[in-house]
């Protein structure tokens, strides 16, 4: 679904940036991306996505080149980022019906959906209330939907749990599982190491740009061990300490 | 055209203060006209002997008395002002708040080419300067009929069109730098156009700066030259336009490769 192949981006006037990432992300994988502040998971993604562009390697989302056909590979994945700076303007169904435009849903499919996922997520009542009245968490709920409402192959996320509720949560979990069981695959970074033990069946760590390990969830976390363990050991740091 | 749209809809509110603000202004200064002519006549003669300022409002070209010497000085300097001002700042933020309101990382990864984005982008602010200008000339039209004064419509069409290309040069010159900023960018707009007024200024003023007018677009639409003249300086537009076509193509050649933040 997702191969990044010898990824290196490198920004200008920065020692910042990631070097060689290769993962590999198939059908049916809940893929977690883990590594401390700056570590290069946000540029990973934002490459990957297509908002920033990268200096070598080659990014493939559903057999299609990034750099070759990026509109193509935009259809066929969401991306949620950490922050969900939202047009502030505009009410939440006019954002929806925005997204679902850029998308080219059909009216039935659009409300439905939007029906669906807002009263999952228990924000229709505010979809006719301007954004720049919602909290944090509704806009991170809002967000979810619009990512959501084209039904993508490949979801994309930057800390998705951050300021959602644990109800909120619970639905997203429920809702990456159903896209991996539909044949489709989450990619998603977090510190939440606890949840992404539980959620993923693949991890990658990423330290300064490299990744570290990356694999299945069962190889890189042996019998005993938590993943926090494997994070610590391979970004260097005693538990203890 | 949804992006188009979506602008559209996005500067509707700033569109119509701006739009509001500057016809208040020019429908004032026409209406204050009958009861300052009188004194008008007798200024003139001051006005037209005060050297440097009088060369730099272009007063020593045409006689400020008149209807056509008042509109194209106090009410060309309401449209010329104002109107830079408009079309400078929403250039200047076009692609650039984006960025800073940081829905950019978001647009940036639905299916839209960055091209599309600045082309529509693009269009949305063309056809509001377009809006803007349409509704300003149209009162503009009505005010002077009111007041019952014998107007030279071709001057007054050269007038208006000269403020609308001198809208479009800017905006052309702060999309460029749009592409740039990932602030606010509205204080450089302001002083982009700024600037060019100044620029305008010091030509009028300084007999060895004049060719200052062929890189300022109020070259061309200076009022007093043009009611004077009753035609617009082509070389200068198309001088000015062509700087407006370099800072469209820079947004295409910087935008289309730029990391956004």
């Amino acid at each position: 679904m997702l191969k990044i192949n010898n990824l290196t981006k490198h920004y200008k006037g920065s020692d910042k940036g990631v070097n060689n990432v290769t993962l590999h992300i198939g059908k049916g994988d809940i893929y977690a991306f883990i590594g401390h502040n700056g570590a290069g998971k946000t540029t990973t993604l934002k490459c990957v996505t297509g908002i920033h562009d990268f200096d070598e390697g080659e990014i493939l989302i559903d057999g299609i080149s990034l750099r070759d056909n990026p509109l193509e590979c935009k259809r066929r994945f969401a991306y949620i980022p950490d922050n969900p700076d939202l047009y502030k303007y505009l009410t939440g169904i006019q954002y929806l019906n925005f997204i679902a435009d850029i998308f080219q849903v059909g009216a039935n499919d659009r409300e439905d959906r939007i029906k669906k996922y807002a009263g999952d997520f228990e924000i229709l009542e505010s979809l006719g209330d301007l954004i720049s009245t919602y909290s944090h968490g509704m806009k991170q709920k809002l967000a979810i939907i619009s990512a959501l409402i084209h039904q993508p192959k490949l979801l994309i996320l930057d800390e998705p749990f951050v300021g959602l509720d644990p109800q909120a949560t619970v639905i997203l979990k429920g809702i990456m599982k159903k896209i991996c069981e539909a044949g489709g695959a989450v990619f998603f970074s977090t510190h939440v190491l606890d949840v992404a033990e539980r959620l993923c069946n693949k991890v990658a760590i990423i330290k300064a740009g490299n990744v570290l390990a990356s694999g299945n969830m069962a190889d890189i976390v042996r019998e005993g061990q938590s993943l926090e363990d494997i994070f610590m050991e391979a970004i260097g740091k005693n538990v203890a300490d | 055209m949804i992006l188009f749209k979506h602008e559209l809809k996005k500067g509707c509110k700033s569109l119509a203060i701006w739009t509001l603000a500057i016809s208040f202004f020019l429908v004032v200064c026409v209406f204050l006209y009958p009861e300052m002519k009188g004194e008008m006549e007798n200024m003139n003669d001051m006005f037209s002997s005060m050297g440097a300022f009088t060369q730099a409002f272009g007063m020593d070209k045409i006689n400020f008395g008149t209807w056509m010497g008042y509109y194209a000085i106090e009410c060309g300097n309401v449209i010329g002002m104002g109107g830079a001002f408009f079309a400078a700042i929403l250039a200047v933020t076009a692609l650039a708040k984006e960025e800073k309101d940081r829905t950019a990382e978001f647009l940036l990864s639905h299916p839209v080419s960055r091209k599309r984005v600045i082309t529509e982008k693009g269009m949305a602010v063309l056809v509001q300067i377009c809006i803007m200008n349409i509704v300003v000339f149209l009162l503009s039209i009505i005010s002077m009929v009111c007041i019952n004064v014998e107007v030279s419509w071709k001057e007054i069409f050269l007038l208006h069109f000269a403020y609308f290309l001198v809208q479009i040069v800017l905006a052309g010159i702060c999309f460029g730098i749009s592409a740039f900023v990932s602030g606010n960018g509205i204080g450089l707009g302001i002083g982009v156009a700024t600037s060019m007024y100044f620029i305008n200024l010091v030509a009028n003023i300084t007999e060895s700066a004049k060719d200052l007018k062929y890189i300022t677009p109020f070259g061309f639409a200076d009022g007093a030259s043009i009611v004077a003249e009753a035609a617009l300086n082509w070389k200068m537009v198309v001088v000015n336009l062509l700087f407006a076509i370099v800072g469209v193509a820079v947004a295409y050649g910087k935008y289309t490769k730029k990391d956004i933040r």
